[in-house]
Parts: structure tokens; sequence; C-alpha cells
């Protein structure tokens, strides 16, 4: 399919957006309360910038017969484990430069000014998988928005299309997962003071409401959202006063350099999931202070532009492999711990690792790994060439189905994708 | 520009009657405006020549006859009036961009050609995006940046309140458009935690009883002396081992750095050399008494008290020694050149301190004993708060009743939400608060911190909201105050411009002014300037760039980072002309910069103006170092991205994002090229050349400028690292083999459209006969950044006839901030 008959694509895309303008998701809230097996957990990763032209596999292939690229060479222990995308294409974005505003959600946007995002795939997942749990997601992300785009606060979107914020330091979800808990009668009261806060400043919304333009509304409703969610927060604080959080295996460092910040939040996932403690993450990873943490000083946009000099060409190698050992890194995490019903975290997992841009400006192709046990017969080991242009939207339909969500269509998804099942 | 300059004593009195009529007829002239939006629409001519392209190469099969792909281009909206034909060109763009279309077996574009439709195609687009995006002018309501929050919490609270209360904000434009924010849940959070600490450490202060003052003692020679003679024993340790033949294991327990033979070798190596340092200091100090110099030393204090600070000396030379407290110069003691002698300096701590960094700043020949701290005494020249007035006597009283509890908390909300008024359901609530902190069992002052918490967390304080009857109109004198001051302030007005609003004087064109020249004068004003020329320059690519670590430790990052601001204060209140950001006869910098740009002059305390002398290049923000560094790329120039400020900021026209998936440039390999040549390989590829054509070509008017911002007349070319920075091998891997590079002149010569010219001097004459431009885009700039809102087709006649009559007077800078508050668009929602 040649691009150009993507005008059809794109009034194909307009359709679906409008369709999505609907809360499309709620009509089958009341159908998913206990999903059916075994627990299902999902991590969402994205980087940013892309890889070496070099990086890719130039045929499709199981990895142990067509061998790895340089760059993914890595991955060799886990290289049954992982599989490559090829021809991905996530539809509606036209700027390299957008970053990971879209990664997660497929939101069609032509320009920076005029974006209306939508939910990302990881919120629809948390919404169904983590409903016992702690935390009813664990979003991450980091200060380094180096190749994410000033926009993105994290990868996670909200169903308003509004950026969802996430713990941007080690030390953040460090403290949230293992701060020390209260006596259940100091929650109850806190919550109480809290919960009568909230309702003054509902009072003072309310009030506000009458004193501000009609258009103001839709600003002052971000407000009220907010105060509501602050409210589910406490009753699920409430829910979980009398469950003691898991104790901290390690203290947390006093610096970090940029690799090891990035291994402490794979490690921390893998505990979160590991104590059941929520079963969905997303993580915005940082590019910047990995690269100062290898010693390359060059800029890693400018790092990304690799036709200037050879050095910068030799020296983006050396990121790519650092991507590929830290992804491997966290699949090393997942693969040894085991959660309580003794499987191990690694096979109750969905894990896809993506970026938006395959090389320099190119964002059609970008990469997408896919990884863990959670989807049966998922084809793993291999790099899969998928027919041109496949909208990525149907890569995430196809894990959300399979994570046992009720759904046929998300974001601009045209269906699902047989060619990566077994 | 204001249309009320009644200065008539009797008009004033009756001024509310003329200000309504004002009103309408403001009211009838936006609304008249906002059917003026004609412009935008692709020229003729151009449209001409796209259509000259389409039908020579693409109307064979997607043209009349047939429409290949469903894609049918003769039909075309050429003024791209709604979405579908936006997304539609989008798509155009796209294979033309990708190189797909057309196809290769059919004929093709001369690159020249394509190079102009691409170029085309893609100015409509973006005019279209912004005229698509238009609302009419409505503004959105929006919240408190951070630096409003802080001025909002500063005129209440009355201390400067850190910065690192609050995380910085996400924006990508001017930080006051409220259609760009989002409100989340963490952002409620900072709000609750920063509000939170600020109301506690409040009340704090206030109920805190003031201990016993007691002396505290230092002496400054302990810490230097006990850390030689560790350095100086660990080496003669070591070395005694390793002459002894000791194995590494057990050296390196002594010194960890020495763990293995080739370690060993060097410590044996550079030990005679190493040890002199530590040696003499260890001896110098040994059996001394006191430090000759200077000395800091961190010790913990009450917050918002005094302390009183002795300094005892051995002998003095300086007649004065300065004192520092956390890097502030907080004044001198003085001294009697001599022996043994002491004086005296008093210290005030803030609210948030709760250790100081003290530091004495001695010259050699001054030999300090020691220092004595005592305190805390209570702060008796400090002014109280507004919070503290208010709270104070609540607090301080165990048995306050609940009705005089309602009474303060409704008294502090007054003033934090603005006197826009609240329910009394609202204090009601608030009251509920106390009640239930007071029945778990707390004390008054415990339990008002949550109610007044929810104050600085509540939609009133935090929104900055304006009323609407549904269309555009003249706000009210109140919102009008308000706006004004966090514009000019970042904070909420003072007692006598609220009342000056209250009184309805504010649309009085000469009490306006006075009240200007009274804002801009203050040092409220300083948060207004600096922020808004740093959001406009787009200062933030500065503090991305990774500097070599010298230059941060010495101070020249925030110095540089600062130059900018420190210029347009002096511009702003001056009221210099807008051509000094071109160019100007004068810097202002502090002693690092003045260094650094190598001027002769002595700058004792801050920036300071410094005049230029004829030879040096620098003057105006073109040749600061900040902006230079600013546009570089790793070690060597960016003249795409010096060019692009340039063309985004002074000319007013920015440059569209770099298109998706567009052929890579070959390198060729072992080529030696200047920068410019490796950038001028952009017009190779038609994709590039569309666009970087208006963009390298300034920028190279700036290649006698290095990556660093320093002179140069030569250039290292081929290699990546021709201005001398490393980058680091990963252990084992050896670096590639580079060709030795080859030191080349340099070649500043540019051109901006038809105009060429010669270096930075050359580009600032093409700039200034540009300078409506500038004026415009500073223009604006300011007036998006003070409403809060795009500025969009619909404000083109205030803005323009604005702009003319600034002209006159070669934009002055000052005069334009004024004409931008008293601009009508200014007043308007």
């Amino acid at each position: 399919m040649s691009l150009f008959t993507a005008s059809s694509r794109r009034s194909f895309l307009r359709s679906a957006t409008a369709c999505l303008a609907l809360p499309c998701l709620d009509t089958f809230a009341t159908a998913a309360g206990d999903l059916p097996g075994p627990k299902k957990r999902m991590i969402f990763l994205g980087q940013g910038y892309g890889f070496l032209p070099d990086f890719y596999p130039e045929t499709d292939g199981r990895f142990s017969e067509i061998g790895l690229t340089e760059g993914m060479s890595p991955l060799k222990k886990h290289q049954d484990d992982i599989t490559l995308l090829g021809n991905l294409l996530n539809v509606g974005t036209t700027n390299p430069h957008s970053g990971s505003l879209t990664l997660l959600t497929g939101a069609a946007y032509t320009s920076p000014n005029s974006i209306k995002n939508t939910v990302s795939c990881d919120q629809v997942a948390a919404e169904h998988l983590c409903r016992d749990t702690r935390y009813s997601h664990l979003t991450l992300s980091t200060e380094d928005k180096k190749g994410h785009g000033d926009r993105c606060l994290s990868l996670a979107w909200d169903k308003k299309g509004s950026p969802i914020s996430g713990l941007t330091t080690s030390l953040e979800l460090y403290d949230k997962l293992f701060s020390a808990t209260e006596s259940k009668e100091a929650v109850m009261r806190r919550i109480q003071t809290r919960r009568s806060v909230l309702d003054a400043m509902k009072v003072n919304a309310k009030s506000i409401s009458h004193q501000i333009a009609k258009t103001d509304k839709e600003k002052l409703d971000e407000y009220y959202q907010t105060i509501r969610q602050v409210e589910l927060g406490l009753k699920k604080q409430l829910d979980w006063a009398t469950t003691p959080k898991p104790t901290a295996p390690y203290g947390h460092p006093d610096t970090i350099d940029g690799e090891s910040e990035v291994k402490l939040m794979f490690d921390m996932i893998a505990l979160a999931f590991q104590t059941d403690q929520t079963r969905v993450s997303s993580y915005m990873m940082p590019s910047q202070s990995v690269l100062s943490s290898m010693g390359i000083t060059i800029p890693v946009h400018a790092l990304s532009h690799y036709n200037i000099s050879e050095e910068r060409a030799v020296n983006a190698g050396y990121r790519d492999k650092k991507c590929t050992e830290l992804f491997g890194y966290l699949l090393d995490r997942l693969k040894e711990k085991q959660d309580v019903s003794g499987q191990s975290i690694y096979d109750s997992c969905i894990v896809s690792y993506g970026t938006n841009i395959r090389s320099s400006h190119g964002i059609k192709g970008f990469p997408l790994f896919l990884s863990g046990g959670g989807i049966k017969n998922l084809r793993l080991g291999e790099s899969i060439i998928l027919p041109k242009d496949t909208p990525l939207a149907n890569v995430w339909l196809t894990l959300l189905q399979q994570a046992g969500l009720p759904i046929d269509r998300f974001s601009h998804s045209t269906g699902t994708l047989s060619e990566i099942l077994a | 520009m204001i249309r009320c300059n009644v200065t008539n004593k009797k008009c004033v009195i009756r001024l509310s009657v003329v200000i309504t009529a004002l009103v309408c007829c403001w009211t009838s002239e936006c609304l008249a405006q906002s059917n003026n939006t004609s412009k935008g629409e692709a020229p003729a001519k151009e449209e001409q020549s796209m259509r000259l392209f389409f039908s020579t190469y693409c109307a064979r099969c997607h043209g009349e006859k047939k429409q290949n792909g469903d894609v049918r281009l003769d039909k075309l909206d050429h003024r791209i009036a709604n979405h579908a034909s936006l997304s539609a060109w989008q798509d155009v763009l796209d294979v033309l961009n990708t190189g797909e279309m057309p196809p290769e077996d059919q004929k093709q574009p001369q690159k020249t050609e394509l190079t102009s439709a691409i170029g085309l195609i893609t100015q409509n687009i973006s005019s279209a995006h912004k005229r698509l995006a238009a609302t009419g002018g409505v503004i959105s309501m929006r919240h408190l940046t951070k630096r409003e929050y802080l001025g909002s919490m500063k005129d209440l609270f009355g201390d400067d309140v850190p910065h690192d209360i609050l995380p910085d904000d996400v924006s990508s434009g001017f930080d006051t458009n409220g259609s760009e924010q989002f409100f989340s849940l963490k952002q409620y959070e900072n709000f609750y935690k920063a509000g939170r600490e600020l109301v506690q450490r409040n009340v704090q202060s206030l109920v805190s009883p003031l201990p016993r003052p007691t002396p505290l003692r230092h002496d400054p020679e302990i810490v230097p002396f006990e850390t030689a003679r560790a350095q100086y024993e660990q080496m003669v340790k070591v070395m005694e081992l390793i002459d002894a033949g000791a194995p590494p294991l057990e050296i390196a327990r002594v010194d960890p750095k020495v763990a293995d033979a080739g370690q060993v070798r060097l410590f044996k190596q550079r030990f005679e050399k190493r040890i002199v340092k530590p040696k003499t200091q260890y001896e110098s100090l040994k059996g001394k008494k006191g430090l000759p110099g200077g000395f800091a030393y961190t010790v913990d204090v009450r917050p918002r008290s005094v302390y009183s600070l002795t300094i005892n000396a051995v002998e003095t030379k300086s007649s004065e020694v300065g004192i520092r407290v956390n890097d502030q110069n907080i004044g001198a003691v003085q001294f009697t050149a001599g022996e043994s002698q002491s004086s005296s300096i008093n210290i005030r701590t803030g609210l948030f301190d709760t250790s100081i960094n003290i530091r004495v700043a001695g010259v050699k020949q001054d030999v300090f004993d020691y220092v004595t701290l005592i305190g805390p005494y209570e702060d008796t020249s400090h002014v109280p708060s507004f919070f503290e007035s208010v709270i104070s006597p609540v607090v301080q009283n165990a048995n306050a009743s609940d009705d005089e509890v309602a009474a303060m908390l409704k008294r502090f909300a007054d003033r934090a939400f603005r006197y826009q008024g609240f329910d009394d359901e609202y204090i009601a609530e608030l009251a509920n608060v106390y009640k239930l902190e007071r029945d778990s069992g707390k004390s008054v002052a415990d339990a008002v911190v949550e109610p007044l918490t929810a104050i600085v967390t509540a939609p009133a304080f935090l929104y900055l909201k304006e009323k609407n009857e549904g269309s555009r109109s003249v706000i009210s004198q109140h919102e009008f105050a308000i706006r004004v001051a966090y514009f000019l302030w970042g904070s909420p007005p003072d007692d006598e411009f609220y009342a000056l609003a209250k009184s309805n004087r504010l649309y009085d064109k000469a009490v306006m002014k006075a009240q200007f020249e009274r804002m801009l004068a203050s040092p409220k004003a300083d948060v207004f300037l600096t922020d808004f020329i740093n959001q406009w320059s787009g200062i933030s690519r500065f503090d991305e760039i990774d500097l070599p670590v010298k230059l941060i430790r010495s101070g020249f990052q925030n110095s540089a980072r600062q130059e900018l601001s420190e210029f347009f204060k002096v511009l702003v209140r001056e009221n210099r002309s807008l051509d000094n950001l071109i160019d100007s006869d004068f810097v202002v910098v502090d002693q690092q910069l003045a260094q650094y740009y190598g001027f002769k002059a002595k700058i004792d305390e801050g920036f300071q103006k410094v005049s230029l002398p004829k030879s040096s290049p620098r003057g105006g923000m073109l040749a600061q170092a900040a902006f230079l560094i600013s546009g570089g790329s790793g070690p060597r120039t960016s003249p795409t991205i010096r060019g692009a400020i340039i063309r985004e900021k002074f000319l007013h026209d920015p440059v569209p994002p770099p298109p998706p998936n567009i052929p890579a440039i070959e390198n060729e390999k072992g080529q030696k090229l200047t920068v410019k040549q490796l950038v001028d390989r952009h017009k190779n590829v038609a994709q590039c050349a569309s666009c970087h054509d208006k963009i390298d070509p300034i920028g190279y008017g700036l290649e006698n400028f290095d990556y660093l911002g320093n002179w140069r007349t030569t250039e290292l070319a081929g290699g990546a690292a021709a201005s001398g920075a490393k980058s680091k091998k990963r252990k084992g891997k050896a670096a590639p083999r580079k060709a030795e590079p080859e030191k080349i002149a340099i070649d500043a010569s540019g051109y901006l459209g038809d105009d060429r010219f010669e270096g930075i001097e050359g580009l600032r004459n093409v700039l200034a006969q540009h300078k409506d431009q500038l004026a415009h885009s500073v223009y604006e700039s300011l007036l998006s950044y003070g409403i809060g809102r795009e500025i969009e087709f619909v404000d083109d006649q205030d803005v323009s006839a604005n702009l003319s009559e600034l002209k006159e007077h070669n934009y002055p800078l000052k005069e334009m901030i004024f004409e931008v508050i008293t601009s009508k668009t200014f007043v308007t929602k």
C-alpha cells in the first residue's frame, strides 16, 4: 500500500476518531468484573529517538536463525523471548518531533498546536487489570524528556485526553512503594479531614462557576475532576489502610547516574508486580542522562543525526546497544522474580518496548519489541515484518484483547493482528 | 492605546459614565474586527504556480480523467478553508517529502521546482493551522503559573518562597496561555504540598517559643587542619606499605584507590609531586593559632530570628571583611589593622532557614582565630506580614472561639481570593474542617493549618478568573488591576492599585501612566522583565546544553544565563529603543562575563552597564554568550539553530517543524568540511532546501563565534571534535581513526532573501532593515504573555495601529509595554 492511498486512510481516521469521541470504553465496563484466567500484567516502555539504520534485521525469521544485529546483540540471552515488529505506522502522526505524545494513544493530529489526545492503552488496561490492587496504575516518567516532546508528562493520557503525570524519579517511586504505613486510626483521621477539605473545595468551585465565562466551565471542570480523583485515591487508601506495604529490600542510593536510575526503576516495577501492588506500568524512559552516564558528551538529539560525522554514528551505536542491554535487564528481573502463586512475573507479563522514530526523522516502520509469557500464543523469538504501514493501534488492540479485555476497537485500529499470534 | 485620556478633575468624577460609553465603543470595534479574517490566504501568484506544478506533474493520474488512489488534485482548495482540505494538503506534502510522488517512472520535477512547491505548501499549511485554530480571541481561564504562585504567596506571607517548593511549569508557548494548561492530579498535589508547608511553617513561627540565646563557637582551622593531616598521613602510610612490599589488598585498606599493581606503580611515580601540597598545608597549620584568608561553615539556626556573629581575628590587614550568608552579601565587619581584635554583625534568618552557610571573606593576610554565633534573639525589625496580622491574635490564644477562627479565615480568604468574593457556605465548610481537627485533639495553632491550606488550594485562589457574558467585552477595573499586576509583577495588586480600581480610576490614562511607572520601577517588576524575555528568547535551550565543567564551576553558566534579562531590564527601564536587541553600544555584564568577553572593566558586585569599544563584536542579543551557545550542536556551531531562532524571534516568521521520512543526506566519508559546508548540503535535497534556505544562511553570519560564543577567525574542518571537546570512549574500544583536521578561514557570509551580507555586522544591518518584524514579534509576545492567549488575526488591527504609533519614536521599549496594557485587546475578555 503506497502512502498516497493514505488520503483514504486519513478519511478513515476522521471517522474512527469520531467514534472515539464517544466514551467507547464504558460500553463494556459492566461486563468486566473478574477477568477469567490467571492474572495478567502489562508493561509499556517508551524510549524516544530511533536507532541506527543497521539496527534493524533485513529479513523476517527467527533470531536463532537470522541472528541478531549488532545493536540488538545484548539481547542474545533473550533472543527466543523477544519479537521485533517491522512496518508499523502510528496513523495520524506527521511530526517526528512530537516524540511520545501519541505512542500509546494513536490520536490523530497534524500539528503540535492542534492536538487533542485520546486515552492511552495502558490506562485502558489498568482500568480492567488493577481493580483490586493498591495502585490503579504505575506511571513512571523522567525529567529528562528529550525525545519525548515537551507536552508529555508521561506516556499515559486519561479518558479525556489529558496528560497523566508520572513519578519522575526512582526516589519518588521508592517512597511510594515502601514509605512507612501509618496506624489505621491515623489514616482514618487524615482521610476524614482531607475529605472535608475537598467538600470545601467543591463549594468554592461551585460559587466560582457563577463568576466566570461560560467557555471557562471546561477549565473549572478539570479542577472538579481532579478533586474527584483525590477522593477516589482516598477511598483506595482507606481500603488498603490495614494492609501493610512491602518492606524495602534495599536503601535508595544518595546519588545515582542515568543508567542506574533506569535499572532501579526496572527493579521496582518487577517488585511492585511481584507483590501485586499493581498490574500495569508504563515508563517514559530517559535518554540524555543514560548517555551522559556512558561518558558520551554529544547531546542525544545531535547523536540521532548520525550522518553528520562518523563519531556520531559510532556513539549512536553504543547507545543502541545500551538501550537493548537495559531492556534485557528488565527481562532478567521479570524472569527471576515469582509472584505469590509461584509463577514467574515474566510468565504473567505482556511487555512492549518501542519508540516513535525509526532512524533520524523517519516515523514509518519504527521499532516495537514484544516480550513476556502473558500471551500464550504470542509469536516470540522472531523478526516479524508486517504488511506495510500496519497501524500501531492494531498491536495495542491485540495485546489488550489477549490480556483479557473484552474490546474490539482501540483508537484508530482496523482489526486484530493475527500475524503476531501463533 | 487607551482612549480615556481624561485628566480633568470633573471628568474623573463622572468617569463611570464615560467608561460605560467607551466600553460600548470598544466592544463594537472588537466585534467588527473579528469578522475581518481575510488574511492568510495564498496570494494568487503562488496559487498559479502551485496549479502549474500539479497540472505538469500530477494531473495525469490525479486529475479530471483519472483519480488513482481516489486522489484528485485539480479540485484541491487552495485557500484551505477547513480541516478536510488541510488533511488533503498534508497528504500531498507527505508524499512529496518522502519522494514517493511523482512515481519513479513518471516525469520528475526539477530540484528547484520541487523545492519551491514544498516550500509553498509547507507555508500554506502552517498558516492554515493558525487560521483554523483561531478562536476569535477567546481567553481561557487559567491557573497561576509557578512564578505567579510564588508572587501570590509572598504577598500573603511576606517572605520569599524558595523556588523548589513547586516543580517547574511545562509549557510549549508562553506559560500564561490558559488553553494550553492542564490541571492534573499531580498539580493539585503539588499545590497542596507547597501550600501546606508554607502555612505550617508560618503558623509554627508564630507559636514556637524563643529559646534562650546561646553562643556557638567555630574554630575555622580545625577542619582544614584535620583534612590536611589525614591526607598527609594517609599518603605517608601508603608509601611506607609500598616500600615494605605489602600486597595491594593491604594497601587498598588504607587508600581504596590503590588496589592493584598498576595503581601502586602510578602512586610511587607521582608520590614526590603529590605529597607537597598536603604536607605544606599540614605543616603551615600545625600548632598555629587561627586560619589565614577566608572560610565558610554551616550551622543550624532557628528560622525568623536574629543572631549576632562575632569574628575574632589574630591579626588583620583589611579594614573590612565581607560576610556572606547563603551566598548573599549581608555586609562587612570593621577592623583596624593590627592584632587580636573582634568585630560583630547581625544576621537575620528567613522562614526557611533551619541552617545557614556563613562565609567570612578575608584576604591572605587576615588570620582568623574563631567566630561566635549568639542567638536566637527576636527580630524586632520584622514587619508583620498580612498573614501574621490576621492569624497571630488567633493562634496565640489557646481559647480562641470558633467565631474568631471563622472571622480570621474569612479575612485571609478575602485577600487570598483577590477580593473577588466567596459564599458564606464556604467559610462554614472550612470551620467544619477546623472543628474536625480540634476534635482530634489538635491545638488551635495546629488545627488552623488544614483550613488555611484549603484556602491556598481553592480554585478561587489558584485560578485567575474573569467574567464575560458570552461575547468579547471589556473587563471590570478590578479584573484589569489583577491582570496588570500579574503581568507587571507576577503577583496580585497592592492596596494602592486595588483602591484605584475600586474608585474606577484606572482607565484614566494619566493615572494609569503614573501607576505603570511606579510598578515598573518596583523590584517586583524584575520578575516580569526577566521571565518574559527569557520565555520570548527560549533561553531554556541554553539550560539543556552541556557546558565544559570549567565554565559551570566558575559560575559562567549562571552569569551567561542572566545576561539577556539584565540587559532587557536596562532597555525597558531606560526606555531605550528595541534596536538595542539587534545591536547596542553597551553591554550589561558582571565580572565573570566581562572577563569572558575580554573587557578590562572592573565590576564589583552584580551586573553593570559597560560601554563597548568600537572594535568589539559584542552588543545586542545575538553576540551574547548564552544565545550563541544555545545555537550549538555538541562541540560545533549550528547555523541552523541560530538561524531558526533569529527567523522566529527577530523576523517574526516561525520555522515549521522538519517533515518526517525525508530522504537522508548522503555523507561522503573522508571529506574535510567546515560547518558551513556541512550545513550547506541541505541544498542538495529539495525536501530540505525548501526550509533550510531560509534558515541556514542567516546563521552563517554568526560563524565568527564558536560554539562557546568566543570570537574566531578560523575553524578546524573535518574533525567532529574540532573545537577541542573530548568524548570519552568506553574502556576497550578504540576511538575511530579520523583524518587530521585542517585549519580554514571562517566564511561568515550569508543572505536573507535577496540581501547578501557579511559577518555579524552585515547581519545586524539586514535585521535592522527588518526591525518592524522584530517590533511585531516583541509586541505580540508581550500581549500574548499578558492576556494569556495566542494572538490571532482578529487582533491585527489593534496591534498594527499601536505599532505604527510606536514606530514614530523608533519603538521605545517602556512605551511599548505601556501601549500593550492600555490597548483595547488587553482590557478585553
